[in-house]
């Protein structure tokens, strides 16, 4: 019976050759009071009321956090598909955290 | 929303993203993918948020509230992303194992590389055949396919391409659908969302005849190797290299196998092929890749040209005029289904006197639905949205919302121009078929199939 040496069919992103994205996150809140916090719904059912609740929730917790509607991208509305201008548009908010929520 | 919050994260921000159970293992790979690799993630319980009543919702959120609150202000947690998928060796060539072939074949399965069948063993000397067919160098990055965002050299193409059982002379083929499916419009990262859709490849050119492809009789059945093997190579490169595993990054309800290409049958055409439609010269050879919803029923036509647009028009209401309004207005604005016409059928248009835009601008004009179904589709999107809304916001123009009868009738698509006329199938058969299509969730893009030097030789020494 034949045998066959075979080679691997899969992804390997050492041929990317540096295209890869760099590694990154985001230092924690020291805590919630005094912060903007941005909210952003990003599409499908029931992300906005998803959103909503907690928005209330938190307000009840902390009377000092500051809610911020935040669009998923430049010139774009709550609720469509987000794009990757949202992080400049956390910059010109002056966001200190965002919560981002999609609905099934 | 796994993008949008490593989007964030990315930029020092730190950023929850609220998913539903089940949904956690594709947002990792993504965010990984986007370079973060611990993403802050608040898990939603089951069914889903979709299908929660607001006062499930209004409970839901304050049980979590603890372990939100607990995300902003603790650092990113550790958890350990998915592995992507990755040559274990240093080298493209290197042989990562050796049987016969069921041994191959049960090694492939077990790593999740194929798609179910036997696949053909890719050797070095398979994938070198294949190379052979292109001036492009083996390690050239043709693209980043999410979600992993892994890179599709034109190695990779040609081995992916052997294993599914294409000939090495359609490698121009895969390179030029590989192109197209790495630009962002068609949105490889939505391959594996719960609507779970099914990449269409269509081909127009003089290819269609040099490489054998079917574009007559049963052109959407698997039997002519063209067709079907080209079709199974797009399904393995976003099963190895886009990453798409079942219940870990392809989160399809349903899914469905993957279609045959769709030749055009351009000499029983009484028009110009496709390729025109879309910009190009007639005989360019061109594929384009988009989302099929369905290819539909194939439904019978007759009598003379306006009693068969009539039936078409209404099987476009059929086909579009429900949850697909949804990607109409809310997926990117535009969409492009598909009507498969037989030469038959084109030709009693044609000689009716009906130019392809012709048809086009008649079906647009009566494949219609009254406004109250596209506001009960929009109202599943967004409580209260409605089409007075949609213009309003600048989504559809204002035709949609002429007045606000209920029952005023509006069109299933953006402009005539939108639906795109395929002519092929039986020759002399009086059915149609239509193919919806999702927006920018496989959005239609098309690419030129650059041929190699000495093509025609290439391919008479193959045959010789």
């Amino acid at each position: 019976m034949s045998r066959y040496e075979v080679v691997s069919p899969a992804g390997d992103a050492r041929d990317a050759r540096g295209a890869a994205k760099k590694t990154a996150s985001a230092a924690p809140l020291a805590g919630m009071n005094g912060k903007r916090l941005g909210l952003c719904w990003t599409a499908f059912t029931n992300g906005d009321i998803v959103l909503r609740a907690f928005r209330d929730h938190l307000a009840g917790r902390y009377p000092d956090l500051e809610f911020v509607e935040l669009m998923p991208g430049r010139g774009l509305r709550w609720g469509d598909h987000p794009d990757p201008s949202i992080a400049e548009l956390v910059r010109e908010e002056r966001l200190d955290a965002a919560l981002i929520t999609a609905g099934c | 929303m796994s993008r949008a919050t490593a989007w964030i994260e990315a930029a020092g921000i730190p950023a929850v993203g609220v998913t539903c159970r089940g949904f956690s293992p594709p947002a990792r790979l993504v965010a990984r993918a986007e370079g973060v690799p611990n993403l802050r993630l608040l898990e939603f319980p089951p069914p889903n948020i979709g299908a929660m009543r607001q006062d499930e919702i209004t409970a839901a959120t304050l049980e979590r509230l603890d372990e939100l609150v607990t995300l902003f202000t603790q650092a990113a947690p550790g958890t350990v992303a998915a592995a992507a998928p990755a040559s274990a060796a240093g080298s493209a060539r290197d042989i990562v194992f050796s049987g016969n072939l069921r041994e191959v074949n049960d090694y492939f399965r077990g790593k999740v590389w194929s798609d179910g069948l036997p696949i053909v063993p890719p050797t070095v000397a398979e994938v070198e055949e294949m190379l052979g067919f292109t001036e492009r160098a083996p390690d050239e990055v043709i693209g980043l396919l999410p979600p992993t965002r892994l890179p599709a050299t034109v190695w990779k193409v040609a081995v992916n391409g052997v294993m599914a059982g294409c000939r090495p002379e359609y490698l121009p083929v895969l390179l030029a659908i590989t192109e197209a499916v790495a630009d962002p419009r068609f949105g490889v990262e939505n391959v594996g969302s719960t609507v779970g859709l099914t990449p269409l490849i269509m081909l127009n050119g003089p290819i269609i005849k040099e490489l054998e492809f079917n574009a007559g009789q049963g052109v959407l059945r698997p039997q002519a190797q063209a067709n079907i093997t080209v079709s199974r190579f797009l399904r393995l490169l976003m099963v190895n290299i886009a990453g798409y595993r079942l219940g870990e990054s392809d989160m399809a309800t349903f899914g469905r196998n993957y279609y045959p290409v769709l030749a055009e049958a351009e000499d029983e055409s009484p028009w110009a092929p496709m390729s025109v439609d879309r910009g190009f010269a007639a005989s360019t050879n061109l594929i384009t890749v988009q989302s099929a919803d369905t290819t539909g029923h194939s439904f019978l036509t007759e009598g003379p040209a306006e009693s068969h647009l009539r039936v078409i028009a209404r099987e476009m209401v059929r086909e579009l005029g429900g949850n697909l309004l949804v990607a109409m207005e809310h997926f990117g604005g535009h969409i492009s289904p598909v009507l498969g016409l037989t030469p038959l059928i084109s030709g009693i248009f044609a000689k009716a006197g009906y130019s392809k835009l012709d048809v086009k601008r008649w079906l647009f004009d009566h494949a219609l639905v009254p406004a109250r179904l596209f506001d009960e589709q929009l109202a599943r999107i967004e409580q209260g949205y409605n089409l007075q809304e949609a213009v309003r916001r600048g989504s559809l123009d204002q035709r949609f919302a002429e007045n606000d009868d209920p029952e005023r009738l509006v069109p299933v698509l953006h402009q005539p121009e939108e639906l795109q006329i395929v002519v092929c199938g039986a020759p002399n058969r009086n059915r149609s078929f239509i193919a919806g299509q999702f927006g920018k969730y496989g959005g239609d893009v098309s690419r030129e199939v650059r041929l190699p030097a000495r093509w025609k030789e290439k391919l008479a020494t193959l045959r010789r």
